[in-house]
């Protein structure tokens, strides 16, 4: 956690003169670390990593469905341009947010991560628990990047096609997982079968309970999502028609920072 | 570095003249083997830099050295491959059970405990006609136990599972467990389940009956009892009253699921 607030707050001050450094950013950072901590740490973070697969999937929701976007939100464009320059990733970033390759990446992270060989071998060891928590948040990341990315020229820009994207990125792919845990009839991950039960909720009633977290705890945020993004469609189209310039949706206060969209990795 | 020119380390400085041409020569033209894949391009390497004088190698030995290679590997993947097959072969053909299984099944004791509700039970005599599963363990045990008995509470909810399969636990810690505990503690999984206790001597006795390992109290770094070191395996027992199975911890519900119809049926 520190490792996100310090480097955070420290940037902060090094802002560039004349941005003026938004509280609900802050704000959102903020709600993004403490997501990540509840989902990291104790009860849940120990229940999900030995003991519960509906426990582990409510992680998983947590760190892609609520961390990811939230955390996004939370970064100031010139920062996002500063860190993707530094690290000279800017090129890739761009590349893995494309609408296709995120989704890909997303869905083929989502996949493996829940096979049961990922999860009986990451799940047994400290490290590979966390390993799979830092793979969640990057796929999270990625995921939400051409949505609500803080470089501009990383989203996208048509409504219709962020709800088609939303749709299918996060809306299709994960029923596939989630139908196998509800309808298996044998518990398919090993670590939450042998594990001691908790309040005495069987390994299958507990899995199918994960399949249910899975497919329908992220109906809520991505058919919230597509909702606002519709009624922002209808808005701007209103506005369009009526001769005035909609306002402008920006998820970072600093769009008046005309940087050049020029690869900065180079 | 060019073609023919002699490199300046100690290996090569063995030849006197530098490698001929003709090396590369005759590479080019012999380049189809009767073998290929990697063979053929470790001997390609080896000539090329053979023709370049960077190995000291002659081109009869790479050649030897690599058919060697080659039979060794040839060898060795049929040898595998007769042994994974004979194997697979045996294994359908003898095993009956997922679990370890006895190679001369005995009888089943019938050593005579107290259950909960205080009454004498013999093993064997009182659970005539049903497959036993038999394990030895305590109450407050944090993990094996719970697990073990959670798992074959789970299995035999399961709807097809023969109706004459009995669990009979057996407690290690007479002190405390006393028949209501064991009653209370069992309860949690299915009250089906048999709770079975003596003296600390006869459940000793029982123990080495069954061929278990004898429960142990397992002393922390203070020399003070912590916990109880126990055998974690469930003794399978077939209904003609024969042990042809057991079952350590961790042991699967699909593994279960397979070979309890099995072992009921077994009269």
């Amino acid at each position: 956690m520190l490792c996100l607030i310090v480097p955070y707050f420290v940037s902060q001050r090094r802002a560039p003169t004349g941005i003026a450094n938004g509280k609900s950013q802050k704000r959102f950072f903020i709600l993004g670390v403490l997501l990540l901590w509840l989902a990291t740490d104790w009860p849940l973070g120990l229940l999900g990593a030995s003991y519960l697969a509906s426990a582990h999937m409510l992680q998983f929701l947590i760190y892609t469905m609520a961390v990811a976007p939230i955390l996004l939100l939370g970064i100031p464009e010139w920062m996002a341009r500063r860190l993707a320059g530094r690290m000279r990733l800017y090129r890739l970033i761009g590349r893995c947010t494309q609408p296709v390759v995120a989704g890909l990446l997303f869905n083929g992270m989502l996949i493996f991560s829940h096979s049961p060989w990922a999860v009986d071998n990451l799940r047994a060891t400290q490290f590979g628990s966390f390993a799979m928590d830092f793979l969640w948040l990057i796929g999270g990341l990625l995921v939400w990047a051409p949505l609500v990315s803080p470089i501009p020229e990383h989203r996208m820009s048509s409504y219709p096609g962020r709800m088609a994207y939303l749709f299918l990125a996060l809306g299709v792919v994960p029923a596939i997982p989630a139908g196998f845990l509800t309808f298996a009839s044998f518990p398919l991950y090993a670590i939450y079968e042998l594990a001691p039960r908790v309040h005495g909720l069987g390994a299958t009633t507990d899995q199918q309970l994960a399949g249910l977290v899975m497919k329908l705890g992220g109906i809520p945020i991505v058919w919230g999502t597509i909702a606002v993004l519709m009624y922002r469609w209808s808005e701007s189209s209103r506005g369009e028609s009526a001769g005035v310039q909609p306002p402008k949706r920006s998820v970072s206060p600093s769009g008046d920072l005309h940087q050049s969209s020029a690869d900065p990795d180079q | 570095m060019a073609q023919g020119e002699a490199p300046p380390n100690s290996s090569s400085a063995r030849f006197e003249s530098p490698p001929q041409p003709s090396a590369w020569t005759s590479f080019a033209v012999s380049s189809k083997r009767p073998y290929g894949g990697v063979a053929q391009l470790v001997e390609r390497f080896g000539r090329i830099e053979e023709a370049r004088g960077s190995i000291p190698l002659t081109s009869t030995s790479v050649r030897t050295a690599m058919w060697r290679r080659h039979i060794l590997k040839v060898s060795l993947s049929a040898l595998l491959l007769l042994l994974l097959t004979a194997g697979c072969a045996g294994s359908s053909a003898e095993r009956l059970f997922s679990g370890l299984e006895v190679d001369q099944p005995q009888t089943m004791p019938d050593p005579v405990l107290i259950d909960t509700q205080g009454q004498p039970f013999a093993m064997r005599a009182d659970t005539e006609g049903s497959a036993r599963l038999v394990y030895f363990g305590f109450t407050s045990c944090p993990d094996i136990c719970p697990v073990h008995l959670a798992q074959l509470s789970d299995v035999l909810a399961r709807p097809g599972m023969p109706p004459n399969i009995e669990v009979l636990f057996v407690t290690v810690d007479p002190e405390t467990d006393t028949p209501e505990v064991i009653r209370d503690f069992l309860d949690q999984f299915s009250t089906e389940f048999i709770g079975l206790t003596g003296t600390k001597e006869t459940l000793i006795e029982v123990q080495r009956q069954f061929s278990a390992l004898v429960a142990r109290p397992a002393l922390n770094k203070n020399g003070e009892n912590q916990e109880i070191g126990h055998d974690g395996r469930v003794f399978a027992f077939a209904p003609d009253g024969l042990g042809r199975t057991q079952y350590p911890h961790p042991t699967r519900q699909t593994t279960w699921t397979r070979d309890l119809p099995i072992l009921a049926t077994l009269r």
